[in-house]
């Protein structure tokens, strides 16, 4: 009798299981679209714009120069379709990546900025992904970046 | 949200328990008995009349004023692919659109995807196969027992979908009769060698007075499709689709006959989306491959109830009797995965789906005896994406419909000459919300949508002599865009597109007209239609192009995809099919069996596109004419089958833009790696597809050993291995389908 008062028990709380985990939704939190159009980098020093996408297509400095162990401090701003910018602090979704195809350069994400850390001399090529909690929102064009030899360079760091 | 799934839970489970509480099992009355020979009459009248008995509304006639046709026991054997649509494909006005070998989709009349009904045992399938031309549809062809294809606007029993064509796979889930062996099944084998491919499938049922029960499950599993010159790469597949379903059949009340049941069903399978061959890629396609994995988990409650002893009450009058009702219900819960290479989740897709039907039929008497149906409809659907780069929004669709048809028979009023008119009506509502309305560069002003239209048929039958009866109707239908085409911003992997919804998108509104005659006649029968459809605000898929150079618009984001955006324009579609079964004394019985379909379409161009001396153009991915000779000798024992398959080179296709610099159609592997300065690619859609003829052999022989029924069917397809390409495959540039195949077919019924 007892084994029978369990074996019902225990087939509904299968039964009961079964059906919570048919109705459960495969996608149980939507998350808001979101689509970054074009990003622009400011000087930390200046807050004048560095370099930027043009819709999406093409860098307005390419390539760019720096010199082997500079640290330049970038802010980024991604733009959304109306130009306006989306602000990286409040959306904790979003943060900055960057890709290099050789490793003397290097992308090292800070809050709300991020260093673009030149550690040896040659050329590469650095690309920046907007990354949207799992996946890139926007990845920018390739932008051609030389790095001389401190030597070499003429620019004050 | 956890509310709504306590409640949803709720529901079901009250759906589940209170019917088999209610009823208990009784022994089978007089009343019973005449219902079933009742039910017998019905299914001799309706192979007399060569008319298919679709499963979701049995005796309701649909059929009666719309072309059908039907494929089951050895024509179904001889024709079984690893999917519905590549089996039914060569049927009258079918043919299919493949995106690989599992993620192909039936097209009917050249309309496909969401105006393309696909139904299991008359309920909708739940899945997202008519979102996308990569997605499958979630029905083993090994588990069938029947496909029935109803051609053109259905709308009136089944709703807005169905502007193309209803496609239903009977499996018989929720058992419909009472079964008279406590035990017996079917086991059936099948392998191919186009894909080193294995499927096999079983079948348990039984019963005891009335309970009745039955069990399936089917297993697939197949490697890449070879093609004539090479293989085909990502183009595996393995999955499964179990089932089980039990109810209590014809239980007599003082009331009337009654039947309740339930099913519930798993199916799974992952498969790929080919892109590439040969080294050559498609742009927009992964080099790696795109691997779609599903799973769809379904329950099903179904009930109806039979006037007790129709024979006997009184005569009917002018107010309707009602004679039967039933009521179907079914949840959904559907999963898919689009996998990029490594098993990195690309998108991933989740919808829960429920919907409700019941179906009242009635008879009365209005100077004439007249057959009547009414009921109504309702579904929800709640759909949502994710993933990287995901454009589809997640959104929820409720909607509602109420219909009404009746079959009037007027054979009084013409000397006894069997002449029936159906008229029907309904009306749909559809209200799509969008759960994230976030505007983006494309698209703008997300928001709530609704769409309500009223629609209806008028059809007619006249038996001009004996074996040959004429028959017309009329349709008007309509359709609301899906979730998709309003809200989609971004790439989907598994089509090579960037597609772009249109959120002022307007619904689509079709007038049909269909002729058609049937000929059953000595050694003779057959169906030819003819049909021409206007379809207002017909929603495509237009590819963009540049309006300076005329090149494909890639994605800005990506700069990867050719972009695609919803847009709508009129169009027209007429054309003819038919089906002639010849059997041939001089041959010993043999049956000459004929087929053709012909679907010409046309959309009115864009102001912007307009030409001066054509107003209208081909629409894009229209079927090429296509046309099926078969020679077949069906003995107890012995069945042998020749097949030659045609389809006529297809050029009508859309004008390709005019561009600054050179395009093609055909991309080589020197132009691909070439890059810069190469001609574009034009988008499928403006390409020409070269035609095709394949000759395929079947045999078959039966042995029954102890009352048990063995049989075995092999056949070779395409057996001069020829290189053809499917017209409707946005891959077919680079991508070519498959080559000679051997398969064997195995059944054992005990």
């Amino acid at each position: 009798m007892r084994g029978a008062t369990l074996l019902k028990q225990g087939v509904r709380l299968v039964a009961a299981s079964c059906l919570l985990t048919a109705c459960e939704h495969p996608i149980a939190v939507v998350t808001p679209h979101a689509e970054v159009a074009d990003l622009v980098f400011s000087d930390s020093a200046s807050a004048v714009v560095f370099m930027r996408t043009t819709d999406n297509r093409a860098w307005n400095a390419s390539p760019l120069v720096l010199c082997e162990g500079d640290t330049h401090t970038l802010v980024p701003k991604p733009l959304d379709f109306r130009g306006m910018p989306v602000d990286l602090v409040s959306r904790r979704d979003l943060e900055i990546r960057g890709e290099s195809v050789q490793a003397n350069v290097v992308w090292e994400p800070l809050r709300g900025r991020g260093w673009l850390i030149a550690l040896a001399s040659g050329t590469t090529r650095v690309r920046f992904l907007v990354w949207h909690l799992t996946h890139a929102d926007l990845v920018t064009p390739w932008l051609d970046v030389q790095v001389q030899p401190r030597a070499a360079c003429t620019r004050p760091r | 949200m956890a509310s709504s799934t306590t409640l949803r839970v709720a529901i079901i489970a009250v759906g589940l328990v209170w019917p088999t509480a209610m009823f208990g099992q009784r022994a089978s009355t007089p009343a019973d008995t005449t219902a079933r020979k009742r039910t017998d009459r019905d299914t001799v009248r309706a192979q007399q009349l060569g008319v298919v008995r679709v499963t979701a509304v049995q005796g309701s006639g649909v059929a009666l004023v719309r072309p059908v046709s039907a494929l089951d026991g050895r024509e179904l054997d001889r024709r079984r692919a690893p999917s519905i649509a590549a089996t039914i494909a060569g049927e009258p006005g079918v043919t299919s659109r493949s995106n690989g070998p599992m993620a192909t989709q039936p097209v009917i009349r050249g309309l496909t995807g969401d105006r393309v009904l696909v139904l299991e045992d008359g309920q909708r399938t739940g899945d997202i196969a008519t979102t996308a031309p990569d997605h499958a549809v979630t029905i083993d062809p090994m588990s069938a027992r029947r496909v029935e294809v109803v051609r053109g606007p259905a709308g009136l029993l089944y709703g807005s979908n169905s502007l193309g064509g209803v496609v239903n796979v009977v499996r018989d889930d929720v058992p419909a009769e009472r079964v008279a062996r406590a035990l017996s099944g079917a086991f059936s084998g099948q392998g191919e060698s186009v894909n080193n491919g294995g499927a096999m499938h079983a079948r348990l049922q039984g019963g005891a007075g009335a309970l009745a029960w039955r069990t399936n499950a089917a297993w697939r599993t197949a490697g890449d499709t070879r093609a004539p010159n090479g293989m085909l790469p990502f183009s595996d597949l393995r999955g499964h689709d179990v089932g089980i379903g039990a109810a209590l059949v014809d239980v007599a009340t003082s009331k009337g006959i009654w039947r309740i049941g339930g099913a519930a069903r798993d199916v799974a399978s992952t498969y790929g989306v080919p892109g590439s061959f040969g080294g050559v890629v498609l742009p927009g396609a992964h080099d790696g491959g795109v691997y779609v994995a599903l799973a769809r988990r379904s329950g099903r409650v179904d009930a109806s109830w039979r006037a007790p002893d129709v024979t006997s009450a009184r005569p009917p009058r002018w107010w309707p009797r009602v004679t039967q009702a039933n009521l179907s219900s079914q949840f959904v819960r559907f999963e898919q995965s689009e996998l990029e290479r490594g098993g990195f989740v690309g998108t991933r897709f989740g919808q829960l789906m429920a919907n409700g039907d019941l179906l009242v039929q009635y008879t009365r008497h209005a100077g004439v005896p007249v057959r009547g149906n009414m009921g109504g409809w309702a579904q929800w659907r709640d759909f949502r994406a994710e993933g990287s780069f995901t454009g589809t929004r997640p959104g929820v669709l409720r909607g509602a419909a109420a219909f009404a048809m009746e079959e009037w028979e007027l054979d009084s009023l013409f000397n006894g000459r069997a002449v029936r008119v159906q008229v029907g009506a309904r009306w749909d509502a559809t209200r799509i919300v969008p759960l994230d309305s976030t505007e983006t560069a494309l698209v703008r002003d997300v928001r709530t949508r609704r769409f309500a239209a009223p629609t209806g048929s008028i059809g007619a039958t006249v038996e001009l002599m004996r074996g040959v009866t004429l028959g017309t109707s009329a349709t008007r239908a309509f359709r609301a865009p899906a979730i998709e085409e309003l809200f989609s911003a971004g790439p989907h992997l598994a089509t090579y597109a960037y597609e772009v919804g249109n959120p002022q998108l307007r619904d689509e509104r079709g007038l049909g007209l269909d002729l058609f005659a049937r000929l059953n006649r000595g050694a003779v029968r057959g169906e030819v239609a003819v049909f021409s459809t206007r379809l207002a605000d017909y929603i495509y898929q237009r590819p963009l192009v540049d309006s300076l150079t005329g090149a494909p618009v890639r994605d800005r984001r990506l700069r990867r995809y050719n972009v695609y955006q919803a847009d709508q324009a009129d169009a027209r579609m007429s054309g003819a099919e038919g089906r002639i079964e010849w059997r041939v004394p001089a041959l010993r019985g043999a049956v000459l069996d004929a087929t053709v379909s012909w679907v010409r379409g046309e959309q009115r161009l864009p102001v912007d596109m307009r030409l001066a001396a054509a107003r209208w153009a081909p629409l894009p991915a229209m079927p090429p004419l296509r046309s099926r000779l078969q020679l077949r000798r069906d003995g107890r024992i012995w069945s042998i089958t020749g097949v030659v398959e045609n389809a006529m080179r297809q050029t009508r296709v859309p004008p390709a833009p005019a561009t600054a610099g050179a395009t093609t159609c055909a991309l080589r592997e020197s132009e691909a790696v070439r890059g810069v300065g190469a001609p574009a690619l034009l988008p499928a859609e403006f390409c020409a597809t070269n035609g095709w003829t394949q000759v395929h052999l079947t045999a078959s022989r039966r042995w029954f050993l102890g009352g048990q029924l063995h049989e075995i069917t092999t056949a070779v397809d395409n057996l001069f291995d020829v290189d053809w390409r499917d017209h409707l495959w946005r891959a077919k540039q680079v991508a070519p389908q498959p080559g000679r195949n051997m398969r064997v077919f195995y059944r054992w019924s005990w």
